[in-house]
This record gives C-alpha cells, sequence and structure tokens, in this order.
C-alpha cells in the first residue's frame, strides 16, 4: 500500500460523507422544510407584488426572481452551517472518528473529504431548490427563470459553501454544536457585512483612521474569504446587477485563505487528542 | 524520538516494543515512562485497575493520543509513521459505527479504506465474515446487531483491512457467557489460523489466563510486571499473581 494520496480511499470517505447525511435524520428535515419554504415564500411575494401593484406604488413583478435568489442563498448558507457543524463533531461524538482514524488515513484527508461531502449535499439542495424554484415560476407565471446567469451563479454560491462550511467545522472542534451554530452565524454576518463595508476601498485608504469595529472588519474582510462578496456576486449574476470584481485579486485571495481556515482546522484537529 | 525508523531482524521478533513512554494530561502522568515489549504472534493482555494507563498506552499506538516522551515501534516502524498504522487494527471496547450501514457495507467501507482492492474484496469479505460468524448476518443493519454481533463485526472490519497486529479495549466488557465463550474462540482462531498477535485490555483476569500467552501488569502509568503466562508458579493463579503484585507495590 503506498501513502500517498490514493484516490480510492479518497472516494471511500467522500461517499461515507454523503451517506452519513443523506441518512441522518436532518437531511429529511430540512428537505421537507425547504420544500414548504419555497411554496409559503412563492405565495408571500405574491400576496406582497399584489398589494403594491394595486396601490399604483411601484411594478414589482419583475423583482420576484432576486427575492426568491436571494432567500434561496441564505436559507443555503444556514444549511452549510448545519452541515459544516455536524460533519466532523458528530463523528467526534459518536466515537467514529476514533475508529476512522486508527486507520491508515491522513487526518487532512478526512477533513478534506468530510468538507466536500457536506459541501456536495449542500450544493444538491441549492439545486434543487433553483429547479423548484424555477417550475413554480413557470407554472405560476409561465416564466423561465432557469437561464445561463442561475447557472453562472452556481459556481460563485458553491465557493460561498465550502467557505462557510469550512469555517463551522473550525469553530465545531472547539465548543458544541448549538454555541458553533450561533459563532458561525455571527462570523459570517461579520464577514459578509465586513466585505460590503470595505470592498470599494483599498486598504490603505482604511488604515488611515482604526477604531476597534474597523480592525475586526478588517481582519474579517481580508483574513477570510469573502463570502459577502461572492454570495452579492451570485446574486447580480441572477438578476442582472453584476458588481466589478478583480479576478486577478478576488479569485487568489479566496484560495489562500480557504487553504489558510483549512490549514486551521487540520491544525485543531491534529491536537484533539480521541 | 522520530529518528531511527529502520528496521533489523530484532525489530521483528516483536509487535510493540514501547521505551520509557510518557504521557501527561495536564499535570496528571497518565503514562509514566511504560516499557514494554509483545512478541510478534502471541495474545497479549495488558492488565490493570482502572485508570491505570491501559486505554492510553493502546491508543498511543495508535496515533490517537499523543505522548510527550519515548518511543513506541510496531513491527520496527515507529507509531507515528503510516505504514506503522497500515498494520494495526483496533477495536475500542464498543464498536460504534453508523447504525444505517450493514455489515457488508461497514465491511466493504473498511477494506476500501485500507486500500485493498476491488478485484479480490467480494471473496476476502466472504471468507472474512465467515470466519467471524457473520456471513448469514451480513445483509442486517448494525443497529439490528448484539453488542456480541457488533464486536464481531468490528473484528471483521479489522481483517479484511489485512492488520497483522489486533489491539482490543475490553473486549469482554457487556458479552454474555456465550458471546464471551464465542470470542475467545475467535481471538484463538485469528491467532493460530491467521497468524495475528492480539493485544487485549482487560479486567476480565479468568479469561486472560485461558486465552492469553503474556502479560504485563501496570499501575499509574508504570509497568510492575511483564512475563509469560506459562512463568506462573503452578497453584499461583493470575488473580493471585495479579493481586500481590498491585498490593505490593502499593
Amino acid at each position: 500500500m503506498q501513502y500517498s494520496v490514493q484516490p480510492s480511499v479518497l472516494y471511500a470517505l467522500y461517499t461515507n460523507t454523503i451517506k452519513k447525511e443523506i441518512r441522518s435524520k436532518t437531511i429529511i428535515f430540512v428537505f421537507l422544510l425547504n420544500l414548504g419554504l419555497i411554496f409559503v415564500v412563492n405565495s408571500g411575494i405574491d400576496l406582497v407584488i399584489k398589494s403594491v401593484e394595486e396601490q399604483n406604488l411601484m411594478n414589482l413583478s419583475g423583482q420576484k426572481a432576486a427575492v426568491f435568489y436571494f432567500l434561496i442563498n441564505i436559507w443555503c448558507t444556514v444549511l452549510s452551517v448545519i452541515f459544516g457543524v455536524d460533519c466532523i463533531k458528530s463523528d467526534l461524538e459518536s466515537g467514529v472518528a476514533s475508529v476512522l482514524m486508527a486507520q491508515p488515513l491522513r487526518r487532512w484527508w478526512y477533513l478534506l473529504m468530510r468538507i466536500l461531502g457536506a459541501a456536495t449535499i449542500v450544493f444538491g439542495h441549492y439545486l434543487l431548490s433553483l429547479l423548484l424554484a424555477g417550475i413554480i415560476f413557470y407554472l405560476t407565471d409561465g416564466t423561465n427563470q432557469l437561464n445561463l446567469q442561475v447557472i453562472g451563479a452556481l459556481g460563485a454560491t458553491l465557493l460561498v459553501n465550502i467557505a462557510v462550511i469550512t469555517l463551522s467545522a473550525v469553530i465545531s472542534l472547539s465548543v458544541n454544536k448549538l454555541v458553533a451554530f450561533i459563532m458561525t452565524m455571527v462570523a459570517c454576518t461579520i464577514i459578509s457585512l465586513s466585505n460590503q463595508a470595505f470592498i470599494a476601498d483599498d486598504l490603505m485608504y482604511h488604515l488611515k483612521s482604526l477604531g476597534l469595529a474597523k480592525v475586526v472588519g478588517l481582519t474579517a474582510h481580508y483574513l477570510f474569504p469573502r463570502i459577502g462578496m461572492w454570495s452579492t456576486f451570485a446574486s447580480g449574476l441572477v438578476t442582472g446587477k453584476t458588481p466589478v470584481i478583480n479576478y486577478m485579486w478576488e479569485l487568489p485571495h479566496y484560495g489562500v485563505t480557504l487553504l489558510g481556515l483549512f490549514c486551521l482546522l487540520a491544525f485543531l484537529f491534529s491536537r484533539k487528542e480521541l | 524520538m522520530l529518528e531511527g525508523t529502520e528496521v533489523t531482524a530484532k525489530d521483528q521478533e516483536y509487535a510493540i516494543e514501547a521505551h520509557g513512554v510518557h504521557k501527561f494530561y495536564g499535570t496528571t502522568e497518565a503514562l509514566a515512562g511504560l516499557d514494554l515489549q509483545v512478541r510478534a504472534n502471541s495474545i497479549f493482555t495488558l492488565l490493570g485497575p482502572n485508570g491505570a494507563g491501559k486505554t492510553t498506552f493502546l491508543k498511543t499506538i495508535l496515533g490517537l493520543v499523543r505522548f510527550q516522551r519515548g518511543d513506541i515501534r510496531v513491527f520496527g516502524k515507529l507509531t507515528l509513521e503510516l505504514e506503522s498504522r497500515a498494520q494495526v487494527g483496533y477495536l475500542p471496547e464498543r464498536f460504534y459505527f453508523y447504525p444505517y450501514y450493514t455489515v457488508l457495507d461497514t465491511v466493504t467501507f473498511f477494506m476500501a479504506l485500507n486500500g485493498v482492492h476491488k478485484k479480490s474484496s467480494s471473496e476476502m469479505i466472504e471468507k472474512t465474515l465467515e470466519l467471524v460468524g457473520m456471513n448469514a448476518l451480513s445483509k442486517r443493519r448494525l443497529s439490528t446487531l448484539s453488542k456480541g454481533q457488533l464486536q464481531r463485526v468490528g473484528v471483521a472490519a479489522l481483517l479484511v483491512g489485512e492488520k497483522k497486529l489486533l489491539l482490543l479495549d475490553e473486549p469482554f466488557s457487556g458479552l454474555d457467557p456465550l458471546g464471551t465463550k464465542d470470542f475467545k474462540e475467535l481471538i484463538h482462531k485469528l491467532k493460530v489460523a491467521e497468524g495475528k498477535t492480539i493485544f487485549i485490555n482487560s479486567h476480565g483476569l479468568a479469561e486472560m489466563e485461558k486465552i492469553a500467552d503474556d502479560f504485563a501488569i501496570i499501575d499509574k502509568g508504570k509497568c510492575l510486571a511483564q512475563n509469560s503466562m506459562k512463568s506462573l508458579l503452578p497453584g499461583v493463579t493470575l488473580e493471585d499473581f495479579f493481586t500481590t503484585t498491585i498490593r505490593g507495590k502499593n
């Protein structure tokens, strides 16, 4: 047996992650909730649009897809946190982690496959939500919302999901699941708000006057993957208001910060006694 | 601690060699310079009272717990190397795996994790399940199995990984008398027919006296005695020797 990366071993771990999540009761609950939410949100948006248009305030019919997409995005971020917190923590709590780590595996293989497996599950949910939304739009309004831009937005959303799952996994190593969920949601909110606040100007400009909140915001903006910016980018693709992005800077920034987050996860996990 | 990984002929005689292993949990010394040798192709039992450091030592062999000083070699390889872990299988006191997995799924998964190629897999799985007496239950989910059956699945998961050294942590705990008897027979079969080295952490002195070749007694992280079962004087049971050793030390 060779001890370099083995695709068959990685594949076994990856499919095990998906199987583990698919068989858990969480995913069934989440799927049903998702289905219900899509129908409720669809009816709710129709009601708001109708009442606003009846009063001749403005024409909102073109905004329905944007609102829908925004809600699906938020829902998928919440799912990323749920599955990110669970993907490693549940193994640690049940004792499966010690059985798995007693095998000839590098710990980072296990971590990587758990994250990619969780990302696949969330991404599957995301696709399903979009598909359901598309079908509902088609049946109720007769419009086809599943266009090329929506498909382009999938890539950006996947980047967000992977980053959120990794962040959740890092936080879950130190605290219990509920606290990890809350802490990750707070962290994601801070990162997203910081991205909105600091994306337009360069670092030197922001360094001119520093306060505590600004230091926290700049740290979140520069040292973590820019989930807020990539979410806005994905939403923009769907609504036709794509923000201008410097790909030559943003893509490497995403890669380096995500790698940093993963290395932190691997370091913390290596310190764990199983 | 990490140097000198060359395998010599002498190293090969021992499945496990531990020298001066120290492990601290904060200021508490769980292993206090533990020295131990386990002969290859033997059944070895590590005995000691609760909190003696048995499980900690077992987990250091697997790299699940880090130790501060000393070194542990498995068939001549330092335990931090992945090659050493490839030869070691671990069965915890309560084997737990995802309850919705079937016996067959579980064994297949562990086979894949150990990089065993699919070509030989179905034949090997069948042979292994036959050996541990689980062939008839291969389609059953783990959630429907008894403790004894789960232990057998755990052993099957070790065997398909082609492990040479099996570490069993309190394998008889929670088993009924029939389950205990069957499991003892399985352990004996693994040594004789499969050529495995079996390391057992146990409190069951009477059980161990019947099946083990060698034993060691540890307390407070130190090895107090290490002997062959045959070296016990006539009329002296393992329980007598254990009690004298622990009480004598205290």
